[in-house]
This record gives C-alpha cells, sequence and structure tokens, in this order.
C-alpha cells in the first residue's frame, strides 16, 4: 500500500481510555442537557403566562375555555361555540383585561390562563384521560372575588369622571370592587386596539393597580403610623403651628386647612390635615424610618397581586433624600406616586388591627359549580403594631368626624377615614378618600381618586360613601 | 465470493440484530403517524406513500447491508433510523409540505449510504487523499465565498444543477478525512515533545503546523461566510480528534480558546453575531424582534411538560425555522421531557456505538476515521441542542439525521457508511 506501517502506533489501551473518556464527557453533555430541560420544562411555569407566548392566544379562541365569574357566580366573560369570547358588562374590563394577537393580554384572562384552559387545577384523573385520549383538557370556570353590586355602584358613583375605586375585604385581601373609567369593550379590543392606544384619556389603563398619583394627605396616614411606632410623638402630644414652619429656608404653610393655626393636639393634627405640622414630624421621623414603614405597607415597588401593578414610589430614582423633600414627602406631596391599590392597603391594614391580608381578585376555580381549586393566595402578615392601628383607628374616625368628608355617613354606622386632594402639576388637585366602616368591625376598606377631580373631601368622599352603603346597608 | 457474502449476510449476527432493533423505527413511524390523525392533524396528500417509502427504504438498507457489510455492528443504522423517524414525524407535522421530499432525500440518504459502506472496504486507500481533502475543503468554501447564496445572514448555500447544496456539510466530511490521515500519521509525534530549546520545548510545533494551517484557513474562510455553527463544529471536532489521538488536553484547552477567540472577534465583526449574543444573554429583551425565535423556542420547550403536549397537538410551527434549526424545542414540546431526553439519548447511544467500533480496528487510521464520524455527529447535535435550549447563542446547524434538509441527511448517510464499512472490515469473518 505505501512505506507507511498499518500497524497501531497508539497504544491500544490508552486509545480505549481515550475514547472512554469522550464517552463520559458526552455523558455529562447529555447530563447538562437533561437538567436544562427540567429547568425549562418543570421550573419556568411562567412562561406559560408570558404576554408573548401564542399558545395563549390559541387557547383563548378554544370554545372550551373556561368563564370568569364574579363572586356570587354572576357570569362576567365566557366562550361562545365558535370560541369568540362574550362580556356581560363593559364595567369589569379591567379585571377581566383582554388577549388579542396585536395588543398583548392582560388582567385575570392572563393570569388565570393556565386554569381557564384546564392545564393546571384538574383532577389527576383528569390529566391521565388528557394524555391518554390525546383531547384537549376542558377549562375550569374562574371566580373572582368581585361583588357585581358595589362594581356597579363603584362605576356608577364615579360617572363620567376620570378615576378608580378598589374595595377590599380587610379580614381576607378579597377584593370587592375595582372600577375604572374611563372603561373600554374588550370584545371589540381587535378594532379597537389601536384608537384606544391613541386616546389620551389612556382607557386601557387599569388606575386602580396602574395608575400612579400623588397621594396627598391620605399618604399622613403612612407618616403617622411612622411617628407613633418610632416614639417620634404620642396622640395627646401638643403641637405648634404660628402660620408656617420653615424646613432648610423653605415654608410650609398650616393655612392649608381651616384650623391649621394654633396649638393642639397630634391627633388634631391629623384629623385637620395639618401640612406644615407633618412637615415637621416628617423631619423628626427621618428617612430612615419613614421609608421602613412605607415599605413595609408596599411602598416603593410593585405590589404583589393577582394581576400587574405599577411600582410605587417614595421618591424619584435618585433624588438626594434632602430635608425638604422629606417634609414634602411626609405630607404626601414630594415625589411621592402611589396606586389606588397601594392606598386601600394602607386603610386595609389599619381596619384589620395592623395585619395586611395579601390583596387578590381570585377565589377559586372549578367546573359546573363545583369548586375544585382554591385561587386565593393566603397569608397576611403584621406591617402595624396593634397598639398602633387602633390608634390609627381612632385618628381616622376623628377624620370623618371632623366633616372634613361629605356625604360618607350611615345610619348606625361609624366611618373612618382619611381625605387628601393632591396637587397634580398645574391643572385641578386629584381628589383622594381612603376610608373603612364599620369602624369597630371592619368588612370593607376603600381608596377612591378622581382624576383633577379637586377636593378630596368634597368629591372623592361622596363617591366611597355610595360603594361603603352599599356595601353595609342592611 | 458473492455466494459466500450472500451466504454469509444470511446469517449474520449482527444484521439479525439490526433487523430486530428496526422495529422500533417502524413502530415508531406508524404510531407518530397514527397520533397525528387522532389529533385531528390534516396529513399532507400522500402521507401513506410516504411511510411506505420510509419502512420499504428501512429494510433495502438493512438487507443490502447484509451483502455489501454483513459483519458491521448493529446498532448505527437502526439508530440513525430511529433518528429519521423521528425527524421525519416532526417534518411532516411542522412542514407538510416538504415531508415528501424529506423522504426523498432519506431514500437517496441510504443508497449512498450504502454505497459508502461497501467501498470503505477498502477505506485504507483513503488515506492517500489526506491533504487533497484539506485542499477540497479550502476550495469548496472559497467556491462557496465567490458563487454562494445568502441565507439567513450566512453565506452556505451553493446553487448546482438548480439544486441548492448546503456546501458546509461536504466541508464537515473533508475535514474529517484530513483529520483522521493527519492524525493517524503525527499523533505519536504530537503527543511526545523531544527538542529542548533553552529550558523550552519545540518538538510539537512544526507538526502542529499544517494542522492548524488547515484548521485555522477552514475557520477564517468560516467566518468570511459568517458560519459560526459550522466554526464551532469544526473547532470541537479538532479537539476532540486530536484528544482521541494524542491524549493531550493541552490541546482541548487551547481549541477552548480558539474557540472563545473567534466567538469573541466574531462579536465585534459581525453584526448578526453580535445581535445572537445579545439575544442569548437575554431573549426576553426584545421578544418580538430579535429574540422572537429564542423566546418563541423557549415558550415552546416550556410548554412540553415531563410528557409533552403530544404528537400534533402543540404550536411548534410557530418558531421561525422550526423543522430545520429548532426541531428539537419543536420534539420538546410535542414530545415532552421525556421525548427530548430520549432524542438526546439516542446520539449517546450513536456516538457509544460508533466508539466501540472504534476501539475494535486494529489500525489508527480506522479508529480515527471510526471515532471521529460519531465524534462529529455528536458534536453537531450538541451544539444545536445547546443553542436550543439557550446553553449558547443559537447557531444555524441541522440537528443530523432529524433536521429536514437534503444535504445534511444525505452527508451524515455517507458518514454512517464509512462507519459500517470500517467496522465491517474490522470484525474477523465468523469461525464454521
Amino acid at each position: 500500500m505505501s512505506c507507511r506501517t498499518m500497524a497501531p502506533m497508539l497504544a491500544p489501551r490508552r486509545f480505549e481510555r481515550r475514547v472512554g473518556a469522550a464517552g463520559n464527557a458526552a455523558l455529562i453533555a447529555a447530563l447538562v442537557f437533561f437538567a436544562t430541560l427540567a429547568y425549562w420544562q418543570v421550573f419556568r411555569a411562567d412562561l406559560a403566562v408570558h404576554a408573548g407566548n401564542p399558545r395563549i392566544l390559541a387557547s383563548f379562541n378554544d370554545p372550551g375555555r373556561g368563564a370568569i365569574l364574579a363572586r356570587d357566580g354572576t357570569v362576567l366573560a365566557r366562550s361562545r361555540p365558535d370560541g369568540t369570547r362574550e362580556y356581560t358588562s363593559t364595567i369589569f374590563a379591567h379585571a377581566i383585561g383582554y388577549l388579542d394577537a396585536r395588543y398583548g393580554t392582560q388582567g385575570t384572562e392572563l393570569a388565570f390562563n393556565d386554569v381557564l384552559t384546564g392545564q393546571a387545577g384538574g383532577t389527576f384523573d383528569d390529566a391521565v384521560n388528557a394524555e391518554l385520549t390525546r383531547r384537549a383538557r376542558e377549562g375550569l370556570d374562574v371566580r373572582l372575588t368581585l361583588d357585581p353590586k358595589l362594581q356597579a355602584v363603584a362605576a356608577a358613583a364615579l360617572g363620567d369622571r376620570r378615576g378608580a375605586v378598589i374595595a377590599i375585604d380587610p379580614r381576607n385581601g378579597e377584593v370587592l370592587a375595582m372600577a375604572n373609567v374611563p372603561a373600554y369593550d374588550p370584545a371589540t379590543i381587535a378594532t379597537d386596539g389601536a384608537a384606544l392606544l391613541a386616546d389620551e384619556r389612556s382607557p386601557l389603563l387599569n388606575r386602580a393597580t396602574q395608575g400612579n398619583y400623588p397621594p396627598g394627605s391620605t399618604f399622613k396616614t403612612v407618616t403617622a403610623i411612622s411617628a407613633l411606632e418610632n416614639h417620634i410623638i404620642t396622640p395627646e402630644t401638643m403641637v405648634t403651628c404660628p402660620g408656617e414652619i420653615v424646613i432648610d429656608g423653605f415654608p410650609i404653610s398650616c393655612r392649608n386647612t381651616a384650623q391649621g393655626v394654633g396649638t393642639y393636639t397630634f391627633k388634631d393634627a391629623y384629623a385637620r390635615s395639618v401640612n406644615a405640622i407633618f412637615a415637621q414630624v416628617g423631619v423628626s421621623l427621618g428617612w430612615g424610618f419613614l421609608t421602613r414603614t412605607a415599605e413595609a405597607l408596599g411602598f416603593g415597588g410593585a405590589v404583589d397581586f393577582t394581576i400587574e401593578t405599577a411600582p410605587t414610589q417614595l421618591h424619584a430614582p435618585g433624588s438626594a433624600e434632602s430635608q425638604v423633600l422629606l417634609a414634602t414627602t411626609a405630607f404626601g406631596q414630594g415625589e411621592l406616586l402611589a396606586t389606588p391599590l397601594q392606598m386601600a392597603m394602607v386603610a386595609a391594614a389599619v381596619a384589620n388591627g395592623g395585619v395586611l391580608a395579601t390583596p387578590h381578585l381570585g377565589l377559586s376555580a372549578g367546573k359546573g359549580g363545583k369548586t375544585s381549586l382554591n385561587l386565593a393566595p393566603g397569608g397576611s402578615r403584621r406591617v402595624i403594631s396593634p397598639s398602633v392601628a387602633e390608634t390609627m383607628r381612632q385618628f381616622m374616625v376623628a377624620a370623618v368626624g371632623d366633616s372634613q368628608a361629605a356625604g360618607i355617613s350611615i345610619p348606625g354606622v361609624t366611618v373612618a377615614g382619611k381625605t387628601g386632594t393632591a396637587e397634580a402639576g398645574s391643572g385641578t388637585a386629584h381628589a383622594w378618600f381612603i376610608a373603612f366602616a364599620p369602624a369597630e368591625a371592619p368588612t370593607i376598606a376603600i381608596a377612591v381618586i378622581v382624576e383633577h377631580g379637586g377636593q378630596g373631601g368634597a368629591v372623592a368622599a361622596p363617591v366611597a360613601g355610595q360603594v361603603l352603603r352599599a356595601a353595609l346597608a342592611p | 465470493m458473492a455466494l459466500r457474502a450472500a451466504s454469509e449476510g444470511l446469517t449474520a449476527r449482527e444484521r439479525n440484530i439490526e433487523l430486530v432493533l428496526l422495529a422500533g423505527s417502524a413502530g415508531f413511524i406508524l404510531l407518530a403517524w397514527r397520533a397525528l390523525d387522532t389529533a385531528g392533524f390534516v396529513m399532507p396528500a400522500g402521507s401513506g406513500r410516504i411511510v411506505t417509502q420510509f419502512l420499504s427504504m428501512a429494510l433495502f438498507g438493512h438487507f443490502a447491508l447484509r451483502l455489501v457489510a454483513p459483519r458491521a455492528a448493529a446498532q448505527p443504522y437502526a439508530t440513525a433510523l430511529l433518528l429519521v423517524a423521528v425527524g421525519l414525524a416532526f417534518v411532516t407535522r411542522l412542514a407538510p409540505g416538504v415531508a415528501q421530499d424529506q423522504v426523498n432525500w432519506v431514500s437517496l440518504g441510504v443508497v449512498v449510504m450504502v454505497v459508502a459502506a461497501a467501498a470503505s472496504r477498502w477505506y485504507p486507500l483513503l488515506r492517500a487523499s489526506t491533504y487533497t481533502a484539506a485542499l477540497a475543503a479550502i476550495v469548496l468554501l472559497v467556491l462557496t465565498g465567490l458563487f454562494g447564496d445568502t441565507i439567513n445572514g450566512a453565506r452556505l448555500w451553493i446553487t448546482v444543477a438548480g439544486q441548492s447544496v448546503q456546501t458546509t456539510e461536504a466541508i464537515k466530511l473533508f475535514m474529517l478525512l484530513f483529520l483522521a490521515g493527519y492524525l493517524a500519521s503525527e499523533a505519536d509525534v504530537l503527543a511526545a515533545s523531544r527538542i529542548r530549546l533553552a529550558g523550552r520545548t519545540y518538538g510539537t510545533l512544526p507538526y502542529l503546523i499544517p494542522l492548524g494551517g488547515a484548521v485555522f484557513a477552514a475557520v477564517a474562510a468560516l467566518a468570511l461566510l459568517k458560519d459560526l455553527g459550522s466554526i464551532a463544529l469544526l473547532l470541537l471536532l479538532a479537539m476532540a480528534m486530536l484528544y482521541v489521538a494524542t491524549g493531550r488536553l493541552r490541546f482541548v484547552a487551547g481549541g477552548l480558546v480558539l474557540l472563545a477567540a473567534t466567538g469573541v472577534a466574531g462579536y465585534f465583526l459581525f453584526g448578526h453575531v453580535q445581535d445572537r449574543v445579545d439575544t442569548w444573554l437575554d431573549p426576553f429583551a426584545d421578544p418580538g424582534g430579535s429574540g422572537y425565535q429564542a423566546t418563541q423556542s423557549l415558550y415552546a420547550i416550556q410548554a412540553g411538560g415531563v410528557t409533552g403536549e403530544g404528537l400534533g397537538l402543540g404550536e411548534p410551527d410557530v418558531i421561525p425555522a422550526a423543522p430545520t434549526d429548532y426541531i428539537f424545542s419543536a420534539v420538546a414540546e410535542e414530545l415532552g421531557l421525556a421525548g427530548a431526553v430520549g432524542l438526546v439519548l439516542l446520539y449517546v447511544v450513536l456516538l457509544f456505538a460508533g466508539l466501540r467500533v472504534a476501539m475494535g480496528v486494529e489500525n489508527d487510521y480506522g479508529r480515527l476515521l471510526a471515532s471521529g464520524v460519531v465524534l462529529l455527529i455528536a458534536i453537531q447535535a450538541a451544539v444545536i441542542i445547546a443553542g436550543n435550549l439557550q446553553l449558547i447563542p443559537t447557531t444555524g446547524i441541522t440537528l443530523p439525521f432529524v433536521s429536514y434538509g437534503g444535504s445534511s441527511i444525505v452527508v451524515n448517510f455517507l458518514l454512517l457508511g464509512l462507519l459500517l464499512g470500517v467496522s465491517h472490515s474490522a470484525a474477523p469473518p465468523r469461525q464454521g
């Protein structure tokens, strides 16, 4: 053949060892692949509800997709035999959400997609049957925490004024009403989508969970909690405001309210909502204590909720934590941004004796009226000490009693609350009101915002009053 | 002589085992067709013919091997055909329009395999072509560079008689022939370091020059063609074969450094490489744009879960290039973790079967050729699977025997034929 010998030059045993090593390397690579597959296929269930996943859209057009129900079983959304989705009312639009190839997906249609399609929550028998018969699984109906009566009252109370109402059962975190104005019709999103996105009134925005507003005086509740918890002040401590208080050369008036000038208790300063006193208390507190209290209540991040929420902020990222900014933050302006959901959580935490139950929209899932899956996340955490929560309850009862809030009296029921009138640029102020009732044993906590509505006590409080009356009326 | 071969073929033990193993691919393709039908999948016209053609060609290949390579190991052909069966089912499901083309390519591939297996009885003659193969690889690269068509940002295709041919598939084969021939001659020199000068050893350096030169030329040319996947494949193959031939881990380390350097250089030199790396680092940064393919692949893999959505019941067809570059993700979706693990294991079995053949060969060239064939197939599978799983940036190479594509199928069957020929030659005739 050639001058080269064909006898092996590679010692056979060494060659076998190297070939064995190559085989071992391949086995290790295979194990890495198995682990990676398991990571993606078993542990990354979050990808199934990614907005960009086309499987969601496909499942949306499946006639077997489960319905979305209100807490009393009223149908809010269901699939027709041709796979299109029908909706009974537009006032639930933001809670239900939509799915569209072009405009994406949001709301509980997205959050509970795996249950609505039957991928999650079925029995073991269902899973085995689906595997054997190779038929798509039947979706489960999802029951939300929303009370259709309260939702209707909330939407009607807002009328055509832009804003949001969110009501929570403070004992368990169930969201009883979540109304937004303006709303939209999820059924026609495919044709209206572009116009809705271009609409300067932002009808697609879920104001209750994603609308970020300066909270105004409702935030004094957070400052008061922090000051009491950290023993900066007591309810009966006498405070004095001569007309204005100067912080670092920046004057803050106490004439933002009728009886601001003079000497009175801290409790009265809260009830009358005196800016200058809260500026002073804030400065005594310092950024550290105020930030810790606010963060415990959920500020500074996106609240963990059934559907998407916007991150709130104590101050703009990167802002210097100056004394002036601290003073204005303490009475609810500064660079503060909060969602109505966040402010409702503050009211709910006080209402529930300082324990914040995780707010949520999902109640249960099942088929044909039979519940097979609990959707409530459960869980609660103490965010305010019991004694401070009790003090704040009295503060909020006094604030409502100070007759700053109109149209919320309910015969035989004591309401606790706090108004807010938040400066918003050059326009009319945002009207805020947070409340809970009955004050002694609260079953509902609420936050209302009316964008550019004016005085919180005159504009937002009556909206809350209608919802509270509907909830507590015998 | 022919009569003896025929009688040997009739009783060949390895072929009898192979026939039993082939029942696996037959069973898979029949089950797959039934599953697709049950799932309500609209089968392409002539889908029955596709199955018949596959089964006939499987049997043709088997009986032809009884004649031309009766003593060749049983596992390689059976394993490859199971991979082909999986591929055929998924190509049919993902791109029904080209299912008939795919089975035609498989048929051609089986014929090529038989011819290669028959010819490879005289495989030591191939050794004379060691440097010709290196030259051919480079000429082919230059031709592709000059006359090639650009598809997906990389110039990998050349049109011959109206048919697009992916030249990198042929280049792989030539590089394998070069590496096997070259290393068989120089392995002992490369492994030993003799000349010491000023306290340093230079013995291996002159011998590394031809190897380094050929690999470098190929890599540089591929870089110009912007085919990152084939660069990775060639470098990894060269490293693996160097290690098997010399046992020197420093060559593996050197290869890894070279691979990293090529990657870094590619990142800064080529926009599309940069895009792919950025997409790899965070596919969800731009899920609707540059990250679309990667995120759709991950959504598909995730949807599979442990047991899969079932053949025909998932939506892997939304992944761009699913039948070629992302067929593994499609398998992971519809057959789940179980199916994807099975597919990986098939490549492990094929690799082990080939390495076992290599260990039984008496000469260096045959050993390196046999181990090189399966290392090439296994490395290619590993690179594309790792890309699909987002372990490395995506590369546009095929999953051997599974992906849609004529050049890939035919060349892989040619490699398989080479392995079977070497295997047959190495096995002693049975006594009595």
